[in-house]
């Protein structure tokens, strides 16, 4: 079971995260705990972690939003990895296209559990 | 999901481009739509306008374009919001009197209360604040951030007192320098390195000025959320520059090294990386938009309203056109002007018949700058003025 889902809290979380399982079945356990852990630790550039909270990751920075509470979409997300907002830096010269799109797509789906 | 929003995305933008409202928007307009569902206000800014927003994210509040109406002034608790860093709050500010600005690269550089910046000679400006981004989400391409229409704008009367007195009191700017820098007292979280997410901006010299270190909004004391105790007021330049909970105001040889400045805020062409060689954000452009009525009017005389600005220089005039840009006819000023650096409502009457009708504006100003018909996309989204995309087609039963 991929970390994102372990995390879970309570007896809602647990529902949602079968309903989860089954809709975004496509997304393989091993991109989820390379986005997990790359949100959390980062790399070069200043984990997400840092300045941003994330339930599924544990995640309690506060300098940008609540991305629980933002809900953003997959595609979001990508372009604020992409082009950076505001302070936010863009992603795109440390990480290449696909590990963008798979930290979009962990986010994404994360926010809906 | 995804390829959904993109459809509706291009849908609306080329089968109505001009947006009868956030809702008409796709992407934008169902980010914004679930934001807004989701909760009310955040707490920070539980004083503001309920139902008057579009929530783009904590830190993003757009006024609703029919909101704005024609008293010159914005209230208070119809600003829009936009925080680069979140606010900071009563206990992070302590006694507001107290709160000091360091001042550097004049004679005799100091820190400087708030307490002792009242006891220099005020002044009172008005001005437009607006964000970079506002129009953003009129641009074809795709961008990251806020997808502001036209509400990530208000006009404000400022007091505080002028920098160049400041800079005065201090023995004049020390030599040489090129640029004026301000500093946010935001605190910087462990492990970034500041220069990543420090609100800091240099702007040219000579915007000294016009500036001003300003305590009061529209007659109050700076609410937090717009930058209180002390904002740095720079009329005519976009939001950006206007930095809040001024710590430090220096004067430089070069520009600041914050990511906010490098590459942040730069008009770059689509698709390219922001870097230090391109224009910053820094004066706005000349711009107008209708404000009434936006979806639909009763047959008879209608007053189309709006508001316009000229960036730095007075306006010349306000056209209207009730059939998408074929013919024009010259609006009415409405209210006292409040200067180069304000906006002002204008107003039409028109008799419309049964029908849509595409009404736009497009303002000229004193020396003959005017708002273009379409907007040269660039990468971020920054300073669209194109009539055609702020127009509305407004229904008549
Ligand atoms: C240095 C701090 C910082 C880091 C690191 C950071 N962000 Fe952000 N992020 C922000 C800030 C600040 C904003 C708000 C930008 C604004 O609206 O001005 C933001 C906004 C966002 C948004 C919302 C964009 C929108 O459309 O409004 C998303 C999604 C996001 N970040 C995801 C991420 C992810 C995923 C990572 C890690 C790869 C990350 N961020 C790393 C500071 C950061």
């Amino acid at each position: 079971m991929p970390p994102v889902r372990g995390s879970r809290r309570g007896a809602a979380g647990v529902v949602a995260s079968g309903v989860l399982a089954l809709t975004c079945a496509a997304a393989p356990a091993a991109e989820d705990d390379w986005a997990r852990t790359y949100f959390l630790e980062g790399g070069a550039m200043p984990a997400c972690g840092i300045c941003h909270s994330l339930d599924a990751a544990e995640a309690t920075g506060t300098v940008g939003p609540d991305l629980d509470l933002l809900e953003p979409t997959e595609q979001q997300v990508y372009l604020a990895l992409r082009d950076g907002v505001g302070v936010m830096p863009a992603f795109s010269e440390e990480l290449p296209e696909d590990r963008l799109r798979a930290l979009a797509d962990y986010v994404a789906r994360a926010v809906q559990e | 999901m995804l390829d959904e929003l993109k459809v509706k995305r291009r849908h609306f933008l080329v089968g109505a481009a001009g947006a009868a409202g956030a809702a008409a928007l796709g992407d934008a307009g169902v980010r914004a739509a679930r934001a807004q569902e989701a909760s009310g206000l955040p707490d920070y800014v539980s004083w503001k306008e309920p139902g008057a927003f579009i929530q783009h994210s904590p830190q993003t509040l757009e006024t609703m374009r029919g909101e704005i109406g024609l008293s010159p002034l914005t209230p208070n608790d119809l600003v829009f919001v936009r925080n680069n860093l979140p606010s900071l709050t009563e206990e992070q500010v302590g006694d507001p009197e107290a709160w000091e600005v360091n001042v550097e690269g004049v004679a005799q550089p100091r820190p400087i209360t708030l307490a002792e910046l009242r006891t220099l000679g005020p002044e009172t400006v008005a001005c437009v604040l607006q964000c970079s981004g506002n129009g953003r989400g009129f641009f074809e391409h795709e961008t990251s951030g806020s997808q502001w229409l036209t509400g990530a704008a208000a006009n404000v009367s400022w007091t505080g007192v002028p920098v160049r007195t400041v800079v005065e009191a201090m023995g004049g700017v020390d030599g040489d320098k090129s640029f004026m820098t301000g500093t946010g007292g935001e605190p910087i979280p462990e492990g970034l390195d500041p220069l990543t997410v420090i609100v800091e901006r240099s702007v040219p010299l000579e915007a000294q000025e016009v500036a001003l270190l300003a305590w009061e909004m529209n007659g109050e004391p700076i609410p937090l959320a717009h930058g209180g105790p002390v904002r740095l007021v720079l009329p005519g330049y976009y939001g950006v520059n206007n930095v809040k909970h001024l710590k430090r105001l220096s004067f430089d040889e070069t520009q600041s090294q914050a990511d906010i400045q490098r590459s942040g805020y730069r008009v770059r062409p689509v698709g390219e990386s922001g870097a230090p060689d391109q224009p910053s954000m820094y004066q706005m452009n000349v711009k107008s938009w209708v404000t009434h009525p936006l979806r639909e009017a009763g047959t008879g005389r209608t007053q189309i309203w709006g508001v316009a600005l000229g960036g730095t220089e007075d306006l010349d005039r306000v056209e209207v056109s009730t059939d998408g840009g074929e013919t024009w006819e010259e609006a009415r000023f409405v209210g006292p002007d409040l200067g180069r650096f304000a906006w002002r409502p204008f107003v039409l009457a028109a008799d419309l018949a049964p029908g849509t009708h595409r009404i736009a504006s497009r303002a000229t100003t004193a020396s003959g700058a005017a708002q273009p018909r379409d907007f040269e996309p660039n990468h971020r989204g920054y300073g669209h003025n194109g009539w055609d995309a702020h127009a509305v087609d407004v229904t008549v039963q």
